[in-house]
C-alpha cells in the first residue's frame, strides 16, 4: 500500500492519508481483509504524529471502510465493495471541486439529485 | 539461455553416476557381502552402525534417486532468478551439486568395499583416508560441473531497471505490504511441539533443536516490508523482530523481479554468497543492492511500487 502525504498541502495530513487508502481500495491495489500499517510505524515511516495517522484511520472507520480493533490493528473490511472506496473518494472530489466554483452544499446536493433523477429515467425536479 | 532442461540434467545425472557403482557392486558382488553390513562409521572410522544387506541396496538407490531429483528441481529452478546476487548463483549450484555427489559417492563405495569377503560386519573400519579421498574428488567434481554449467547470462544476473517514483522534496512517502503465509508457522508449531516432547522425554540435545528450528519456521509467518525515506525496513514475526534494515544511504540500486526460493536452497531468511534474502514464496521480489555490491532479496507483492520509492528516495534507479 503505496501512502503519500505533503505537509505543505492546505489538506489536513490525516485527510491524506485517508485519501490514499480510500484510492487503494478503489484501485483495488488494497484487498479486502488486508491489514493496514500499524500507527505506530506508518507515523514513524511519513515522519508525523501517531494521532495524525489515527485521526485518518477515524475518517475510514466512519466512512465503514476499515475495522479498528485492539491489538488487531487496523483492517480493511470484509465484504466492502472496492466500489464503495471509490464513491466516498469521488463525492470529496465533487465537494472540492463545487468550493473552487463557490457552489454551495445546498447546489451541490441539488445537482447530486438532478443527475440521480436524470439516471433513473424519471421527471427532474426543479432547480431552488 | 541454457534451457532449464539442461540445467536439470547437469544438477542430477551426477548424483545418479555416482550411486551406479555402489548399486553395482551391492547386486554384483552379494555373495561376498555380509548379511548385515557395517554400514555406519564413528569419527575414528570404527564401525558403530548396521544394515541388512537389503536395507542398504535401498538406502543406496534412495540417496541417489533423491538427492538427483532435489538438485535437478534446484538446478533447473534457480536459474529462473539470477539477480539476487551478482555472482553466478545457478552455475555455482551445478557445481556444488556435483561436488556432494562426488564426496557421496566416494565414501558410500568405501562403506561397501570394507564389507567385502566379511563374515559379519563386526570389526570393520573404514579407513580416514577414503574421507579425504572423497572430499579430494569433490573439489575435482566441483570444478569440472562449474566448468561445464553453462554461465547465466550477465543480463539475467543485473537488475532490471525500475521506474522511479516522483518525490517531491516536501512530500513523504511510505509503502509497505505484509506477506502472510500459514504453512511455515504450522509446521514451526508442529517442530516447536516435536521439541518439547523429545525435551520431556530426556532427548534434551535433539528436542532443544528441534524447539530453536520450530521457532525460526514460527518467526517466518508473517513479514513486514516497508520502503520510505529511511530506507527499506523488513520486519519478521509478529512482534516485528528480528528486523532487516538496509539504510537508504546504503542503497546503490533497487529492482524487482521474479525470484525462485531454490535460488536460496529454500525459504526463510537465507544467505547465498554475495547476497542474502528473506523468501516465503515464489514470484515478485524487492531486490537491493548495497553499496558493497552484495543483494539483498525479500519475497512481495507489488514488489514493483516498493522498489519504485526506493528508487525515488534514493534517486537512483540503477
Amino acid at each position: 500500500m503505496l501512502i503519500r502525504v505533503d505537509p505543505t498541502r492546505t489538506t489536513p495530513l490525516a485527510d491524506q492519508i485517508a485519501a490514499c487508502v480510500r484510492r487503494g481500495i478503489a484501485d483495488g491495489s488494497v484487498n479486502t481483509g488486508e491489514r493496514l500499517p500499524g500507527a505506530r510505524d506508518l507515523a514513524a515511516s511519513l515522519e508525523v504524529s501517531i494521532h495524525t495517522v489515527l485521526a485518518g484511520y477515524q475518517q475510514l472507520r466512519a466512512e465503514g471502510l476499515i475495522e479498528l480493533r485492539r491489538g488487531r490493528g487496523a483492517t480493511v473490511r470484509g465484504g466492502t465493495p472496492a466500489g464503495r472506496a471509490e464513491v466516498i473518494e469521488l463525492a470529496r472530489r465533487l465537494v472540492e471541486a463545487g468550493r473552487r466554483l463557490d457552489l454551495d452544499d445546498e447546489e451541490l446536493v441539488a445537482l447530486l439529485k438532478e443527475a440521480a433523477a436524470r439516471a433513473a429515467g424519471g421527471a427532474v425536479p426543479p432547480r431552488p | 539461455m541454457a534451457g532449464p532442461a539442461l540445467r536439470a540434467v547437469l544438477g542430477g545425472a551426477p548424483h545418479l553416476v555416482a550411486a551406479a557403482p555402489t548399486v553395482t557392486v551391492l547386486i554384483a558382488e552379494r555373495d561376498r557381502l555380509p548379511a548385515r553390513m557395517a554400514s555406519h562409521f564413528a569419527a575414528d572410522g570404527t564401525v558403530d552402525g548396521y544394515l541388512g544387506h537389503g536395507a542398504f541396496v535401498g538406502t543406496a538407490i534412495g540417496l541417489g534417486v533423491g538427492m538427483a531429483v532435489v538438485f535437478a528441481l534446484v538446478a533447473a529452478l534457480s536459474a529462473r532468478s539470477g539477480a539476487v546476487s551478482r555472482w553466478d548463483v545457478p552455475r555455482g549450484t551445478i557445481a556444488l551439486s556435483w561436488a556432494v555427489a562426488a564426496l557421496l559417492g566416494v565414501t558410500q563405495f568405501s562403506a561397501v568395499a570394507v564389507n567385502l569377503d566379511h563374515p559379519d560386519g563386526t570389526g570393520v573400519g573404514l579407513p580416514m583416508w577414503t574421507l579425504l579421498a572423497g572430499l579430494g574428488a569433490a573439489v575435482v567434481a566441483a570444478v569440472i560441473g562449474w566448468l561445464i554449467a553453462p554461465p547465466t547470462p550477465v543480463a539475467d544476473r543485473e537488475p532490471a531497471s525500475v521506474v522511479a517514483l516522483p518525490i517531491s522534496a516536501t512530500e513523504q512517502v511510505s509503502w509497505s505490504h505484509t506477506t502472510t503465509v500459514v504453512w511455515l508457522p504450522v509446521l514451526g508449531a508442529v517442530l516447536l511441539a516435536g521439541g518439547v516432547a523429545l525435551t520431556v522425554a530426556q532427548a534434551v540435545g535433539a528436542g532443544v533443536a528441534l524447539i530453536l528450528i520450530g521457532a525460526l519456521f514460527l518467526l517466518h509467518g508473517r513479514v513486514r516490508v516497508t520502503a520510505d525515506r529511511r530506507g527499506l525496513t523488513v520486519a519478521l514475526g509478529l512482534m516485528g523482530f528480528p528486523r532487516v534494515h538496509i539504510p537508504v544511504e546504503d542503497i546503490a540500486s533497487v529492482t524487482a523481479a521474479d525470484v525462485s526460493p531454490a535460488s536460496f536452497g529454500g525459504w526463510g531468511y537465507r544467505f547465498v554468497p554475495g547476497g542474502s534474502g528473506v523468501i516465503l514464496r515464489s514470484g515478485p521480489a524487492l531486490i537491493v543492492t548495497r553499496r558493497s555490491g552484495r543483494r539483498f532479496t525479500v519475497s512481495v507483492d507489488d514488489a514493483a511500487t516498493g522498489a519504485g520509492v526506493l528508487a525515488g528516495v534514493t534517486g537512483r534507479t540503477c
